[in-house]
């Protein structure tokens, strides 16, 4: 059963409302055959990544565009100096991050992270170092993986690793390999088995690039 | 139902695929869709790691966890450290209430205290901990406890289910008593179990969840 632009929408609404974290916001959801549009302002980052974690994971949701946008209290806003200091001091104690290979610059809030770094993971991990912390107004990802291993990919074993999560149903998504690319397409029927399926594809031996091609539709 | 053999080659490689774990030494045991992990580990956190992996393999009912972390001598973080660092990032924290989260650790050993309002932030302070190099084992002693206390509506929980990818609310059974949940039923997997009871916890006005929920390998797949 298809939902109405107004039925999904009020369910965006709601969810959004559902979060302890975002109760008190005032985010504007507009709805397009699936494709939900988050507006409004925030009082951090963590909030704006969370309102869009959050819509993810309602059936029938599409894709999700974050135009949310940060508006720090007062007594929240620190100096460029100080969030590069605590946004350095918070990779280096994370142990998945690899820091030396990456180099950080804030300019008005916004965290701006370069380098090459071996797996996404070490990217996620880098995210979720820096997304609590006071100040920070959004990160800007400059970062490439370079896979370690030259292994050449395996099409198979990426299939493998999909089919054995009870999260998906492999047999209608397809892998394709091109050089260090996975090209995932096919159907999903949501925005987080979508992720799922290319955080796995990530997480393959020699992988430098994923094309998530797939589609969500929800029936 | 899958045969244990297969189940067991299933889960090891899915163990493996994480790059997290290459390294790690996790031994796998099946007995009738019941999953023990063994080995060692270096940090708390890939003990998690192999068990969320473990968890998301099809034809996975249940888990017993029996990895130990086991620190390498080189590396040794002295509890002064362990604590000091801890502290330090629950303080950053901006979801994470100031002051309302105290730690002990004793030979890596933490165990964490305090009174919170959401069961999220108890959640976030103690993936935190599991995060630090040093720690060996983790004790939740937090408790959740709020100022205000709304009436706990059964249909605003029932609704937030629904609108879940992962549900199909017919198999879930809501029971409210006071500020406490129960969930009963059935569901397909761990994922679904865990994660229904992570939304239960948000319903306004509830302190505690019992999670009834069964897992049926056997249910129909979901998508």
């Amino acid at each position: 059963m298809k939902k109405s632009n107004d039925v999904l929408r009020k369910e965006v609404i709601e969810a959004i409302k559902w979060e302890p974290i975002l109760s008190s916001n005032e985010i504007d959801v507009s709805v397009d055959d699936g494709i939900v549009t988050l507006g409004g302002t925030v009082d951090n980052y963590t909030q704006k990544k969370e309102a869009e974690q959050v819509v993810k994971n309602i059936a029938g949701v599409k894709a999700v565009v974050d135009d949310v946008k940060v508006d720090l209290y007062f007594s929240a806003i620190k100096s460029d100096t100080d969030i590069a200091a605590s946004v350095t001091k918070a990779l280096r104690e994370n142990w998945a991050v690899p820091y030396h290979s990456l180099k950080v610059t804030v300019e008005n809030g916004w965290v701006t992270l370069e380098g090459i770094l071996h797996w996404n993971f070490q990217r996620k991990a880098a995210d979720n170092a820096i997304r609590y912390l006071d100040g920070v107004r959004g990160v800007i990802d400059k970062i490439k993986i370079e896979a370690e291993i030259k292994n050449e990919l395996e099409k198979e074993f990426v299939e493998k690793a999909l089919r054995r999560s009870w999260l998906l149903d492999i047999d209608n998504i397809r892998v394709r390999v091109d050089d260090k690319t996975i090209i995932l397409s096919g159907i999903v029927s949501s925005l987080f088995q979508k992720e799922e399926a290319e955080r796995i594809a990530w997480n393959t031996p020699g992988v430098c690039f994923v094309n998530n091609e797939l589609l969500v539709e929800f029936d | 139902m899958r045969s244990n053999d297969i189940l067991q080659k299933e889960i090891q490689e899915a163990i493996k695929f994480e790059p997290l774990l290459h390294a790690a030494e996790i031994g796998v045991i099946v007995k009738e869709g019941v999953v023990t992990l063994t080995g060692n580990v270096d940090l708390l956190v890939k003990k998690a790691e192999a068990l969320h992996a473990a968890k998301k393999v099809k034809g996975v009912a249940a888990i017993v966890d029996e990895i130990q972390v086991i620190l390498e001598k080189t590396s040794y973080t002295t509890d002064q450290e362990i604590a000091t660092q801890i502290v330090t990032k629950l303080k950053e924290n901006q979801v994470i209430p100031k002051n309302a989260v105290g730690i002990i650790v004793e030979k890596g050993c933490v165990t964490a205290e305090g009174i919170l309002p959401w069961n999220f932030q108890r959640e976030l302070a103690l993936e935190l901990i599991r995060n630090q190099k040093g720690v060996r084992e983790l004790t939740n002693n937090i408790k959740l406890k709020r100022e205000v206390y709304d009436q706990v509506e059964k249909e605003l929980l029932a609704k937030a289910l629904q609108r879940h990818w992962a549900f199909d609310t017919d198999e879930i059974d809501i029971e409210v008593a006071g500020a406490t949940v129960q969930l009963s039923g059935t569901v397909g997997s761990i994922f679904q179990k865990e994660e229904a009871e992570k939304i239960a916890y948000k319903t306004p006005g509830v302190i505690k969840v019992i999670n009834h929920l069964k897992v049926n390998l056997e249910q129909p797949y979901l998508c």
